[in-house]
């Protein structure tokens, strides 16, 4: 074994392929930048490369492509609160908010070195767990990926904890249009009315931005304001970037259950990140100010979405199923490079497999460096006064919607979320349950279907499901108690705590995302 | 606020800026080669020139092409000289599709004569039905519009479900690459062999993406073993890798996959204990039931059935099973041309085709990156068209009350 840590080491550290190594993380940043711009359009650009390339040269390519877009995505979402892709959604509710309050830099800092460390914790756990992947697979059935599900469709009580009627009707409008398309276990479309259009389904990309961006856009406009009055650079990035010591606990803890749900195939995407950060904030003290801008909502999903591509390679590569979409581009890349996935890849292949642990920790390391650097002049972005930056913003964003479908209903229904978004926006609806509901709304059906189908009401009863149910009921319900307790002393006198955490609220209008 | 001094460096700043922008939109324009590279690779910190290069990558396939036509005048060696063809994928880019396809096209490229550029489209989703169709609306009728397919797309044509616009009886086809599929059983259900599919000893349960799809193939063979009613089918595993993984797991105890993927990544059940293999379903050689090369010593499901039952297969559930394994088992992975384009440049096509298949290192690559088979090429690839052009009405009929009644489909045609 540590021979072929050595060997895949040595592998790794060639000049030619530590060039593609570089090619693929700036390709990666870039995309990861781009709003809504995701893996399908970075593999096509990758792909002339990749034919009859090296091996090691083209993984370390693909593996650096697909390591760092969680790292660059964090710009978007921070400074435009608008999420480069699906795992940066959860690091909108409080980065936004950061940003807003001028705390852009220290931020961007924070976020970059959770995701440095949540990748390398990624990395590390991959090449641990090389060998015990088969067997954890193997243990979870339909059943318990379905009680998964479920655990992450519960996240939607901490997101709407502040509004839980409104938050719930968001949850289900996002499962409503996650269910259009292809129906997951029977010969039927649903909700097609007809057009071609709609039998792909609805793309994330589209609702994320209809829902948030545009709507933010809109908002800042109507105020003529700037993202953020100033951009506090008191030590600024590094400063941000040091802070993250006094969290040490939080980011191993997210880098270890984003690495977990990241090996689950079905649950890719978002779902790592908002699991994290709805489970930092029920356990977590003095937590009630997540939404509003504490540091901590964006550490955790930050380590957790970098932590989940090193988790993700494991079904991908031993198992040939992709973990998430980004997964499913990395199979297609080692397919071309002739690669075949499967058992071999811890026998005879091993080198070769632990060298993509390597090129992993060195692909978050370099792209952490890289967007430190760039941080700070970035950072100024969210000065910018919403007239000058709302134009390109607006054209970003739909050419980012464009690239769904590349079809003219793309925008329309980009506007058609848009207009939904900025009702639910100036009615204080939590927008962020429909994100989660889109997500998990067909995985959950599937799941769901299979067990029922195969182990009639039996499978309630198994072991693993009871425990992932208890665990999902007191996440679910811990708030609830929560809330009760602070309902209770708010008949007394308000809780002090409270405005502790959130004097900004009237500043910030009291945004529920 | 700006003031009245500081104007003019922000106004020759904002110039500068916009230059640069118009100077990146005509080089990735112009540049023809590593187009994508370059694009990347000029990305800066500034958010004017990311704006820009978003545009760019965008409108680069808008701008290729144009540069591309304005080179197709040239018409020297070969019909398509100076051309460019436009491929389209209605699948991911990546994929099992768009990798056999690029890997064919490649070489094809080659044997074309003059100066031919390819270029791919992948357009998926929809179970690549949308693409499909893009194909056969967009399609010029000069030979430079190929479609690449699958069993997913062809089915849904087979099952005359209404969102189909495309019509293979229009089209030729230039190459396939077959793909058996092999059926295997738990030896905890007590089967041994094909009669013991009859009374297993615990129900038996097995998997499906959707019955619309390649898997038609398996259910149509548990219906010329008289099994339909007893097979529980649970759908919805999303795909081959999930449903075998379920298998493992133990909540499936029948399973049917492309023997390619089995013996590559499954075949370890087998000597683990977990899997009794029963068939292949063979494929069809002018008429006639062979091995599958991948597993050459497994029976096909002619065989094995004269083997346990004395007699040969027929009726209709037989016809059909034959007929979707002669139309997507011979030619799993296909590219195929309109039938409208000129007969030059179909003939152009096959030629090249056939002389990339038989070129030196094909077949060793091929075996490697899509499958140990034989690809169809030249007339073998003309026999199985007619294949097509001939499907026997009443055949198509029982395929498509089969899916509708025993499984559901909806949508489909009479």
């Amino acid at each position: 074994m540590i021979e072929a840590l050595a060997d895949g080491l040595s592998q790794v550290f060639v000049l030619e392929r530590l060039i593609w190594l570089v090619v693929g993380v700036a390709i990666g940043l870039v995309i990861g930048v781009l709003p809504g711009i995701g893996g399908t359009t970075g593999m096509a650009l990758l792909l002339p490369f990749l034919q009859g390339m090296d091996l090691y040269a083209g993984a370390a390519m693909l593996v650096g492509f697909v390591a760092v877009g969680s790292t660059s995505d964090t710009f978007p979402a921070v400074l435009l609160g608008v999420p480069g892709s699906g795992g940066s959604q959860a690091t909108i509710m409080d980065g936004y908010p950061l940003a807003r309050k001028g705390r852009a830099a220290e931020t961007l800092g924070a976020a970059f070195a959770s995701s440095l460390l949540g990748g390398l914790i990624g990395a590390v756990a991959f090449v641990v767990l090389v060998f015990a992947i088969r067997p954890i697979i193997l243990a979870l059935a339909s059943p318990e990926l379905f009680m998964l599900t479920l655990l992450g469709l519960s996240m939607v009580a901490v997101l709407a904890r502040r509004a839980p009627i409104p938050g719930l009707i968001a949850g289900f409008f996002g499962m409503l249009i996650g269910s259009v398309g292809a129906a997951p276990a029977l010969p039927v479309y649903r909700f097609t009315f007809g057009q071609l259009y709609f039998y792909g389904g609805i793309s994330l990309p589209l609702l994320a931005l209809g829902l948030f961006a545009i709507p933010e856009l809109v908002g800042l406009l109507a105020k003529d304001e700037a993202i953020a009055q100033t951009v506090k650079f008191k030590g600024g990035v590094m400063r941000g970037f040091v802070q993250i010591y006094r969290h040490k606990l939080l980011i191993v803890w997210s880098s270890l259950l984003g690495m977990f749900i990241g090996m689950l195939p079905g649950l890719g995407g978002g779902a790592a990140s908002w699991i994290t950060y709805g489970t930092a904030q029920r356990a977590l003290p003095r937590a009630e100010g997540f939404g509003e801008g504490d540091i901590r909502g964006v550490i955790a999903p930050e380590s957790a979405n970098n932590s989940q591509e090193g988790g993700s390679l494991l079904p991908t590569l031993l198992l040939s199923i992709p973990g998430s979409p980004t997964m499913a581009i990395m199979l297609g890349g080692l397919a071309i490079l002739g690669v075949r996935i499967g058992p071999r890849m811890v026998q005879e292949e091993l080198p070769f497999t632990l060298s993509l642990g390597w090129t992993l920790a060195l692909a978050n390391i370099l792209a952490c460096v890289i967007c430190i650097v760039l941080a700070r002049r970035v950072a100024r972005l969210a000065t910018i006064p919403s007239k000058k930056l709302a134009p390109f913003l607006l054209v970003l964003i739909i050419l980012a919607s464009y690239q769904a479908n590349h079809h003219w209903g793309d925008i329309l229904l980009l506007m058609g979320f848009a207009l939904i978004g900025y009702v639910m926006k100036v009615l204080n609806w939590p927008r962020a349950p429909a994100l989660i509901g889109f997500a998990l709304s067909l995985g959950s059906e599937r799941y769901l279907n299979r067990s029922i189908s195969i182990y009639g009401l039996e499978w309630t009863t198994r072991p693993l499901v009871l425990a992932i149910g208890a665990f999902t009921a007191m996440v679910f319900l811990w708030g609830t108690v929560q809330w009760i307790v602070t309902q209770r002393r708010g008949d007394g006198q308000a809780s002090s705590t409270d405005d502790a955490i959130a004097p900004d609220r009237s500043a910030q209008g009291g945004d529920d995302r | 606020m700006v003031t009245r001094v500081a104007r003019p460096r922000v106004e020759s700043k904002r110039l500068l800026c916009v230059l640069l922008a118009a100077l990146l939109l005509v080089a990735t324009a112009c540049a023809e080669e590593d187009e994508p590279g370059e694009a990347a690779d000029t990305e800066g910190g500034e958010a004017a020139e990311t704006e820009a290069a978003t545009e760019d990558t965008a409108e680069t396939d808008a701008a290729t092409e144009d540069a591309g036509e304005e080179t197709a005048d040239t018409v020297e060696g070969g019909y398509f000289d100076g051309q460019r063809i436009t491929v389209v994928v209605p699948f991911g880019a990546g994929g099992g599709v768009d990798t056999a396809t690029r890997f064919i096209l490649d070489r094809a490229a080659e044997e074309l004569e003059g100066e031919v550029e390819f270029e791919y489209i992948n357009e998926s989703g929809g179970g690549s039905i949308p693409g499909a169709n893009m194909w056969a609306i967009e399609d010029p009728g000069d030979g430079t519009y190929l479609l690449a397919t699958s069993p997913t797309t062809v089915l849904p044509w087979i099952l005359g479900q209404d969102a189909v616009e495309y019509d293979f009886q229009q089209m030729t086809p230039l190459w396939g690459h077959p793909a058996g599929r092999v059926t295997y059983v738990h030896p905890d259900t007590g089967v041994e062999t094909l009669e013991d599919l009859q009374n297993p000893d615990v129900p038996l349960i097995t998997g499906a993406r959707t019955a619309a799809g390649v898997e038609l193939t398996s259910l149509l063979a548990f219906d010329a073993l008289d099994l339909t009613g007893d097979i529980q089918v649970v759908m919805g595993y999303e795909d081959g890798a999930v449903q075998a993984v379920a298998y493992e797991q133990g909540e499936l105890n029948l399973n049917h996959q492309p023997t390619g993927t089995y013996v590559r990544d499954w075949q370890h059940m087998e000597e683990e204990g977990n899997a009794q293999v029963l068939f292949t379903h063979g494929l069809l050689e002018g008429g006639e039931w062979v091995p599958d090369p991948t597993m050459p010593d497994t029976p096909t499901l002619y065989d094995a059935y004269v083997d346990a039952l004395g007699e040969e297969p027929g009726g209709e559930s037989w016809e059909a099973f034959r007929a979707l394994v002669s139309l997507v088992g011979t030619a799993n992975y296909a590219v195929w041309v309109s039938s409208d384009a000129p007969p030059e440049a179909i003939e152009e096509l096959q030629a090249a085709m056939v002389a990339a298949v038989q070129a030196e290192g094909y077949q060793a690559e091929a075996d490697e990156l899509i499958g140990p088979y034989e690809s169809v090429v030249g007339d073998d690839v003309n026999a199985w068209a007619e294949d097509i052009e001939s499907l026997d009405p009443a055949v198509l009929s029982y395929v498509r009350s089969f899916a509708r009644d025993e499984y559901g489909v909806e949508d489909v045609g009479d």
